[in-house]
């Protein structure tokens, strides 16, 4: 304690200086299209650097209806506005360019998602520090986080709203010592729950309020309902039941020499898991103890989904899809390269989304299908992924051609089953 | 687990400023500090400054005009070693970065304010107080704002009423100056502080100039409470300790770094990281308490085993009456950590970075806040006689370049602070 003390100290006697925005200097070597009546500024969108992608059909694992048409053409004066897949039962790339480029570019006249016409505009700053998303029923949400030249020493964080008629910023965090945005999730028809940096490591936000909910910082959260949520950090579990959040029996064992660091959680009512660095895997069931999963690499894992206790997804840090089905755990996917580690899981319905830095996909059951992607390199990034349901999935990127003039490089895509457009 | 035999193995005597032990006159030689403030002589040799109130604790220092500012001028010719103050006078009297108006300087008769004759970043300005009066620990290290600013050193300073006069004095040259520690004493008797004297770093029983250390494992110590003469505890990384009929033993050991203890004749509990709260009560062993809200437990007081308090890194407090927990937002939100507690009759004092408030029983009070966006005010320290005597110990960093530096003491009256 005291010597955090000299270290503050120390801190603030120590001017802050921040390192040459990246976007000014990467924006010159990236091609980018200009979309005309977008709002903001004349923003640009990556809409070059989007790929239309082949799909290999085949019947899907766990119940969903995958195989598609692939290759299906944006929209234009086809986008949906309520959500609903065009075309049930497809799952097709989508190619990502002409949707952007055509129709639902968000000129006023045709929405890009229910009734809602502008793409989310944030200027907060020119570069992403964290940025998440979430959505239910009413809408999604995005909890950004933007360093920016002028607003130095500060990390603007904030939450954006969008129900159907626009994107609206409904509650913004700006002080000293306020860290980056860590997450976001929320309940239901209920508060958002923003984890974020040691001022208030689990916040709920509810109506524009925002109240500090939980103590300790935490890496993930999983809402199962209003009285129940987990969350994790280095080898723990907290558990929420309405109230309090109060740690859930004891630390998780590291399996070997190397300490478990938990990374992300899933739950539902009868089921935890548990997925962390070094190959690290628990499955806890409800009152249960912690049961570490055997037959899995030691290689770190960033994400995981499960449709039930019998239907687990995890993905790695080199692009591993590793799936168990009650019994043995089996490796399922590939994905290549230096972007392909998986961060993200998403599901519903039995169809399963994937996300790493570089890919937004859709595992069809037998591989990922590609949905939309990014040139990997320093120039944008995919960083979460979340959805309603199959044909209507929200992802938030990073275009770091765009600096803090017009809405800066925070970007918002939702995917309509068939095409994945701007929102 | 280390095991050490719980025994005293060495006893020190330390005459460096001085030493008045118990009553004693104390002398020292006469060094760069007197020479370069222009006072050596002090007001020479006085008795034990406590006036024999209690037991007496301690070595009076060393005159001249950068010991204490109070004008005390206690004892012998001087020997406090290091470089001479050449900072500037503060021009015009201390404007406290609070929004608190401040009541009438002085506390009791002692009317001058402490002064730190180290320069460079604190390290530790630790406070405890008792029927005596007030002791206060400065440690500076090296390290002024941007550039190396050469006069850094520990003091151990006492105020019993009458003015600050300075118990001990230690350069750079006698000892480390990192690790310094006042911690919550014995009543009347020694003062327990923990500092890396004569490279044999640990804890020390203070009485007068005698250091006694105590062959307890405290490499990592960062609490510790006293109950009476002959119970104590002390917190060490993960481990507590206890000290009864003259002997340390472990009671229990945390799986998460423990951060503060508090204690009566029944009950000793401790609070740390990961919703680490404990307790022992009796004879039973040390166990975690059912349900703790989780978070980082920086701080605790209690007024009995149904009525602990404690605080976390998000400046919220966190009662237990027994049964259930109540967290209390402080609403703190800059530098939060609510770093120390200290209660009397059922008002409980807390410190963050930059506030001090208090649960007056009912409700949260902010007494001290920051002005604006002024945060250079820090609180290193709290501690009481009573609910309506409490001393705060005060970093300002924007005086760190001016003579006495930027430590400043108040107390609180329950309504007012004052500088002292």
């Amino acid at each position: 304690m005291r010597i955090r003390k000299i270290r503050n100290i120390e801190r603030r006697l120590t001017t802050s200086v921040r390192g040459f925005p990246l976007g000014g200097v990467l924006g010159l070597l990236l091609f980018t299209s200009q979309l005309s009546g977008m709002g903001c500024g004349g923003r640009t969108m990556l809409d070059s650097l989007l790929t239309v992608n082949t799909v290999s059909g085949s019947t899907g694992t766990s119940g969903q209806n995958a195989g598609g048409m692939g290759g299906t053409q944006g929209g234009g004066d086809s986008q949906p506005e309520g959500g609903s897949s065009p075309g049930s039962g497809s799952t097709g790339g989508a190619s990502m360019g002409d949707a952007v480029s055509g129709g639902a570019s968000g000129s006023g006249s045709h929405p890009l998602w229910r009734k809602s016409s502008q793409p989310f505009c944030s200027s907060l700053g020119s570069s992403v520090g964290s940025l998440h998303v979430w959505s239910d029923a009413r809408g999604a949400f995005v909890l950004a986080s933007l360093d920016g030249e002028a607003k130095l020493p500060t990390v603007s964080t904030n939450i954006s709203t969008n129900t159907g008629s626009g994107w609206n910023t409904t509650y913004t965090w700006s002080g000293y010592d306020f860290d980056r945005a860590l997450g976001l999730k929320g309940f239901v028809n209920g508060p958002l729950v923003a984890y974020l940096g040691p001022s208030c490591p689990i916040g709920f936000v509810d109506g524009g309020v925002a109240s500090c909910s939980g103590a300790q910082p935490v890496d993930d959260v999983a809402v199962v309902n209003s009285n129940l949520a987990y969350a994790v950090y280095q080898d723990r579990v907290l558990q929420f039941d309405g109230n309090f959040w109060t740690q859930l029996g004891g630390p998780l064992p590291a399996a070997g020499a190397a300490p478990f660091l938990a990374r992300s959680v899933w739950a539902d009512a009868s089921t935890i898991v548990v997925v962390g660095d070094a190959g690290h895997v628990y499955v806890i069931p409800s009152g249960g103890d912690p049961v570490l999963q055997t037959g899995l690499p030691e290689v770190d894992f960033f994400a995981v989904w499960a449709f039930a206790a019998s239907d687990i997804w995890i993905g790695s840090a080199d692009g591993q899809l590793y799936h168990h089905d009650g019994v043995t755990w089996s490796l399922k996917a590939s994905i290549p390269g230096n972007c392909g580690s998986i961060h993200k899981l998403w599901g519903s319905d039995g169809s399963l989304f994937v996300l790493t830095q570089s890919l937004f996909g859709r595992w069809d059951g037998s591989g990922i299908t590609t949905l939309s992607s990014l040139a990997c390199d320093l120039t944008a990034s995919f960083y979460d992924l979340w959805g309603n349901s199959p044909s209507e999935v929200f992802v938030v990127l990073e275009d770091r051609t765009h600096g803090i003039a017009g809405c800066g490089p925070a970007q918002v895509q939702w995917f309509n089953g068939s095409v994945v457009s701007p929102l | 687990m280390k095991s050490r035999s719980p025994s005293i193995i060495a006893t020190f005597a330390f005459g460096l400023v001085v030493s008045a032990c118990h009553g004693a006159l104390h002398t020292g030689k006469g060094t760069v500090r007197d020479a370069g403030a222009g006072g050596s002589s002090g007001l020479g040799g006085q008795s034990s400054l406590t006036g024999g109130a209690a037991g007496g604790v301690g070595g009076v220092s060393t005159g001249g005009a950068t010991s204490a500012s109070g004008g005390n001028g206690a004892g012998g010719t001087g020997a406090a070693q290091g470089s001479a103050d050449t900072r500037p006078t503060l021009p015009a009297g201390w404007v406290p970065p609070f929004t608190a108006k401040m009541g009438t300087p002085g506390w009791q008769q002692s009317t001058q304010p402490i002064c730190d004759p180290w320069q460079g970043s604190q390290f530790a300005f630790d406070i405890w107080a008792d029927a005596r009066g007030v002791f206060a620990l400065f440690s500076a290290v090296d390290g002024c704002p941007g550039d190396f600013c050469g006069s850094f050193g520990v003091s151990l300073k006492f105020n019993a009423g009458s003015g600050w006069q300075t118990l001990q004095e230690f350069s750079p040259g006698a000892t480390g100056y990192m690790g310094w520690h006042l911690w919550p004493s014995f009543p009347g008797g020694s003062l327990l502080m923990s500092g890396p004297l004569a490279d044999q770093a640990g804890l020390y029983f203070v009485d007068g100039s005698n250091f006694t250390f105590q062959t307890v494992p405290t490499d990592m110590m960062s609490g510790a409470f006293v109950v009476g003469s002959d119970l104590a505890y002390v917190i060490d990384g993960m481990r507590l300790l206890k000290y009864s009929a003259g002997t340390w033993s472990t009671v229990g050991e945390a799986t998460s770094s423990l951060s503060a203890v508090w204690a009566d004749s029944q009950s000793v509990v401790v609070v740390g990281d990961d919703q680490t709260i404990l307790m022992q009560s009796g004879n039973s062993p040390l166990t975690a308490l059912p349900n703790v809200p989780a978070g980082n437990y920086t701080s605790v007081w209690a007024f009995g085993a149904s009525d602990i308090w404690t605080g976390n890194s998000i400046g919220q407090l966190v009662h237990y009456d027994g049964k259930t927990w109540k967290v209390i937002p402080t609403g703190s939100q800059i530098d939060p950590a609510i770093g120390k507690l200290w209660g009397a009759d059922g008002i409980v004092y807390f410190i963050t970075g930059v506030e001090m408030g208090r649960w007056n029983g009912s409700s949260v009070d902010m007494l001290l806040e920051p002005a604006g966006s002024d945060h250079s005010g820090f609180f290193f320290d709290i501690w009481g006689r009573s609910a309506q005597e409490v001393f705060v110990a005060i970093m300002d960093r924007f005086y760190m370049t001016y003579t006495c530096g930027g430590t400043f003491m108040l107390w609180f009256d329950g309504s007012q602070f004052h500088q002292f």
